[in-house]
């Protein structure tokens, strides 16, 4: 059975805004970031996201030939969407209805890793279903103070298991976890 | 200067209420109290002794001083836990409480609390600690007067309850130490600013 985990980049306050990545995100970029990035991307052959991160990451990555752009590229792309009516990011299937049978589906297929991309909305009617194996975080030294929260406030209480941690020269923590079933 | 540490048990979502029991503090119908308890590992016993050692003065606001008071004061002197905490000068910032009888050796600060920190760190001395006390960290925090976070990241999620950081403020860190535990617990210490 495939693997099914979500990538989570996050202040150490728990903010994974877009909109305020640029402070805490794009000003740190270091080449072993980079590539620890790149060596998790290509773990997966399914992209799956909501139609938000969708909607803003295929214009620039679409066209991206640096490795990343091209590991992203391949992937097959998911979007689960009910208002979406094109996906114009090559090889991208909409998913619609039924989304927690679908995505079993594709978890029984072989295949590579089926990693999830920012989605708060989709990551939270996901959780509980059993669908999500790992969360894997990568944490910034920020405190942002406002902004929105990857575990969203009135969350059900949550326990995980930490199964890997290391730490990037620039102060980022990558954490892997696994729910823990209750 | 003398330095400010904060010290928490905290969770991913940065909850720090109710850590140690279930009737520590329920204040807002917080339910979950306790929850460090299936993760307890001798490091974290390691790293308080550490921090200890290297301070000589707590930092309480009245709740955190109670619940600690409660705790140790009633303890024999030659206990390892209790005759560290009961030694130590306490400061205690409350103004509603009159008396400190009911914790020994403990200070009261009433009020001015920013200018009376700022008083302890420019004292000769070793560092101050801080722990629990939400209020009085997020005044600490919002006043710059923090010189360390000394976190124990706790592999679980909340939802709800006392956070450690105050809505609103922005901190660049800088992570000094990370060190992950069998039982899941992240140590991380930062210190704010950017290298």
């Amino acid at each position: 059975m495939r693997k099914l985990w979500v990538k989570a980049w996050i202040t150490f306050d728990g903010v994974f805004d877009a909109d305020t990545m640029e402070y805490w995100w794009q000003n740190t970029n270091n080449p072993e970031r980079m590539a620890y990035i790149t060596e998790q991307y290509s773990q997966g052959d399914i992209y799956m996201m909501g139609r938000t991160t969708y909607e803003m990451l295929w214009p620039g990555w679409s066209k991206d030939t640096t490795e990343l752009g091209q590991i992203l590229n391949r992937m097959h792309k998911y979007v689960i969407s009910t208002s979406l009516t094109e996906a114009p990011w090559k090889e991208s299937t909409i998913i619609r209805e039924n989304v927690v049978e679908e995505i079993a589906k594709l978890k029984q297929q072989p295949g590579k890793d089926i990693i999830i991309d920012g989605s708060a909305t989709l990551v939270q009617s996901l959780q509980g279903t059993g669908l999500i194996d790992e969360y894997r975080f990568l944490v910034e030294p920020f405190i942002m103070g406002r902004g929105r929260r990857f575990f969203a406030e009135g969350t059900d209480m949550t326990k995980l298991r930490l199964v890997e941690s290391k730490t990037l020269k620039s102060g980022t923590l990558a954490l892997i976890y696994q729910p823990v079933a209750s | 200067m003398r330095q400010l540490i904060i010290a928490e048990f905290i969770t991913l979502d940065g909850v720090i209420q109710a850590p140690g029991g279930a009737e520590e503090d329920t204040e807002g119908g917080f339910a979950h109290g306790g929850w460090t308890h299936p993760y307890w590992h001798d490091d974290i016993g390691a790293h308080f002794f550490q921090a200890m050692s290297e301070a000589d003065a707590l930092l309480l606001g009245r709740k955190t001083w109670e619940g600690h008071g409660a705790a140790f004061n009633s303890l024999p002197d030659d206990d390892p836990f209790g005759g560290a905490m009961n030694t130590v000068k306490k400061y205690v910032v409350s103004t509603t409480l009159t008396s400190t009888d009911a914790w020994r050796n403990s200070t009261l600060i009433s009020g001015n609390v920013v200018e009376e920190v700022q008083k302890l760190k420019q004292q000769d001395g070793k560092n101050i600690l801080l722990d629990g006390s939400s209020i009085l960290a997020h005044t600490l925090i919002e006043n710059d007067l923090v010189d360390e976070y000394a976190l124990h990241v706790y592999p679980l999620v909340l939802g709800g309850g006392k956070r450690l950081f105050p809505e609103g403020k922005r901190i660049n860190l800088t992570l000094v130490e990370a060190q992950a535990l069998p039982t899941g617990v992240v140590w991380q210490r930062y210190r704010p600013g950017s290298e």
